[in-house]
């Protein structure tokens, strides 16, 4: 970047934020998903605060107000030991993010310093041996090898945790090691090459800058499926044990109670689709977004 | 030649593959702590009888010869015994894995036609009714867990409509067909038994449906996409120039570029619709290598879970090389390699 270039990128900074919120407001899904997202984050920050009965999260009795239907003091009615389902609902948003969050946050630069290695190296053994156990990764079930991995390593939070991370890395070594490919060819990375950069500087300071995007494309939507593959691990029974309110222990536990007392499951279940469909929008937004920004530079 | 060589590859690939997942499940299943012996004897048992069964299992051995010895009985179908079932895996496979096997190909009978369907009047009026009503369609079916469509599904048409039965295969006291092939439709049409194999069609509507509705959401989206870009090729409007008939064109240039994206799919989806399989059996009760899968897997009950493990290997990886296949007979493209260079 020439020193005239930055001059002009730092005055226009303010401008280039406000006119990539035009471009990204434009699509009205985008802002759909990106408030509802806001909602859920905040609800799950602020659970203490927000749940009208935040005692209700732990493992409470109080049979008196057992199996209430939805009423004006318990907005998603009581489940079957009378705990609040709305407090326990939103007290569920914790561990979904957290969930999405911790095996997002590992997978991820892992998946990107193995992609960058293997996409650099291309042709020598390292690449090969990289790539090879990727795609046995990649050639197996998500789902039922997260299920297994976390049945063999026993049934807890951590391990559902674990097992997902262990299932996820592959795909984005798979995504870096493809814009690895294509980006060393740029002109950019050529001129730096010829001028004498180093591999690291190559790999960090040139392509790795260029692969952010499509990398934070990619785990915004990949949230929408841990968090999904972190609830129906739950569901099972492998992940978070009763009385943690994760959302999908709640749909499991819920689901004894069907049809009669309805709402123990389904409005936890809505709470995951609620939350899902928001990391879907935002996500398929910000890939629009990023694809019209490239457009727009090829055209320069 | 070419596809020969196209073909010997993509099995190649799949046998390593294969190969992999059984050095890999036998090796968390192994280097994890506590004694399968002392596992299936139980706290109370004496040390030499454990010492016996550890022989006998080839435990003292160490780990590489350990899983030689396992792979060649696995080979020959004999994943050891269930601490779960108390028989052999391989049984347990045997009566399970045919429940499921009949659930998803229904699920994935449905997802095809009804997903490719909806897809292609969607892709031919873009923005009309049908158009927005699938666009919502695909963004809850993509957004809504396999568990949750099936209890949605469950308390919808199971208690407030009351249309379909909602657990477990066959209507209580529905006489089960002859097991020919442990699979309940298959038998009861062999038997002549049409009643059984109406009420098990019920009894699949609701779990198949639950199995294949995020797949088809996105099978549909995609068919509308490609559909919609091929729609706009010049080739079609030359064809519709010289007068080709609508229908050859909707049939034979339109349709044949357009399912290469969703055929692709397929492979990924295949293994999707018995991952679903795992949690819509537990909502309905029913009785398929799923639910035992989990059965297994809360027992940890090493033997089977493995064996569930390579079974779902096997499955995966066969249909997508099935798919490969399938994609390379579509895309000539990919069949010679030129996608790759």
């Amino acid at each position: 970047m020439t020193t005239l270039q930055r001059i002009e990128r730092a005055s226009s900074r303010r401008d280039g934020f406000r006119r990539s919120w035009y471009r990204f407001s434009k699509n009205r899904l985008s802002v759909v998903g990106l408030v509802t997202v806001g909602i859920v984050v905040l609800l799950a920050i602020f659970a203490p605060y927000i749940a009208p009965y935040p005692k209700d999260a732990g493992a409470v009795v109080n049979f008196r107000h057992a199996n209430e239907p939805p009423n004006w003091s318990h907005l998603f009615g009581t489940d079957d030991v009378g705990r609040d389902v709305l407090s326990r609902t939103i007290f569920g948003f914790r561990y979904s993010l957290m969930m999405g969050a911790v095996v997002l946050s590992i997978a991820t630069p892992v998946g990107v310093v193995l992609g960058l290695l293997a996409g650099y190296m291309k042709g020598r053994w390292l690449d090969s041996v990289i790539m090879r156990i990727t795609d046995i990764f990649l050639a197996l079930p998500p789902l039922i090898m997260a299920l297994l991995i976390n049945a063999v390593l026993g049934p807890s939070l951590i391990n559902a945790m674990i097992a997902m991370t262990i299932m996820w890395w592959p795909w984005y070594c798979r995504l870096v090691y493809g814009q690895v490919a294509v980006l060393r060819n740029e002109t950019y990375v050529l001129a730096a090459e010829m001028g004498g950069a180093r591999r690291p500087h190559l790999l960090l300071k040139e392509i790795l800058p260029n692969c952010i995007s499509s990398v934070l494309t990619k785990m915004t939507l990949d949230m929408a499926i841990a968090i999904l593959l972190g609830a129906s691990l739950s569901f099972v029974g492998l992940g978070a044990q009763p009385p943690t309110p994760d959302l999908g222990t709640m749909v499991a536990s819920g689901s004894n109670f069907l049809p009669d007392f309805w709402w123990i499951a389904i409005f936890p279940v809505m709470a995951i689709i609620f939350t899902v469909l928001g990391f879907n929008l935002l996500g398929d937004g910000l890939r629009d977004f990023f694809a019209v920004e490239e457009q727009e530079l090829d055209k320069q | 030649m070419a596809t020969v060589k196209f073909i010997a590859k993509r099995i190649l690939y799949a046998a390593f593959g294969l190969f992999a997942l059984s050095v890999f499940m036998f090796t968390i299943s192994r280097i994890l702590p506590g004694d399968p012996a002392r596992m299936a004897l139980g706290p109370r048992a004496p040390e030499w009888v454990v010492e016996q069964l550890r022989e006998q299992l080839h435990l003292n051995d160490p780990i590489f010869k350990q899983y030689i010895i396992w792979l060649r009985d696995a080979v020959r179908g004999d994943f050891g015994e269930s601490l779960y079932t108390r028989r052999p895996v391989m049984e347990d496979i045997k009566e399970f894995l045919p429940a499921t096997t009949q659930l998803v190909m229904l699920a994935a009978l449905i997802q095809i036609s009804f997903g490719i369907l909806l897809g292609i009047i969607a892709g031919r009026r873009r923005n009309s009714w049908i158009d927005n009503v699938t666009r919502v369609f695909a963004y809850i079916g993509v957004a809504t867990p396999a568990f949750a469509v099936a209890i949605l599904l469950l308390l919808l048409f199971g208690f407030v409509f009351d249309l379909l039965p909602t657990t477990g295969q066959l209507s209580m006291g529905m006489a089960r067909p002859p097991v020919v092939t442990n699979m309940v439709l298959l038998d009861s049409l062999i038997a002549g038994n049409f009643p059984a194999f109406f009420d098990n069609l019920k009894h699949m509507i609701l779990p198949a449906f639950s199995v294949c509705l995020a797949g088809m959401a996105q099978l549909t989206r995609i068919t509308r996409v490609t559909i919609g870009e091929n729609l706009r090729k010049e080739y079609i409007f030359a064809s519709r120039g010289f007068g080709v008939p609508e229908w050859r064109i909707a049939f034979k240039y339109l349709l044949k570029p357009s399912l290469i994206p969703p055929v692709s799919l397929l492979g990924m989806q295949i293994g999707a619709l018995f991952s679903n399989a795992f949690l819509v059996e537990l909502v309905f009760n029913w009785p398929g290598f799923s639910r035992y899968g989990v059965n297994v897997m809360l027992r940890k009950d090493l033997n089977a879970i493995t064996a569930v493990a390579l079974v779902m290997g096997v499955i995966y990886i066969t249909m997508n090389l099935l798919v490969d296949l399938g994609v390379g007979a579509l895309d000539p493209r990919v069949r010679l390699g030129e996608r790759n260079a």
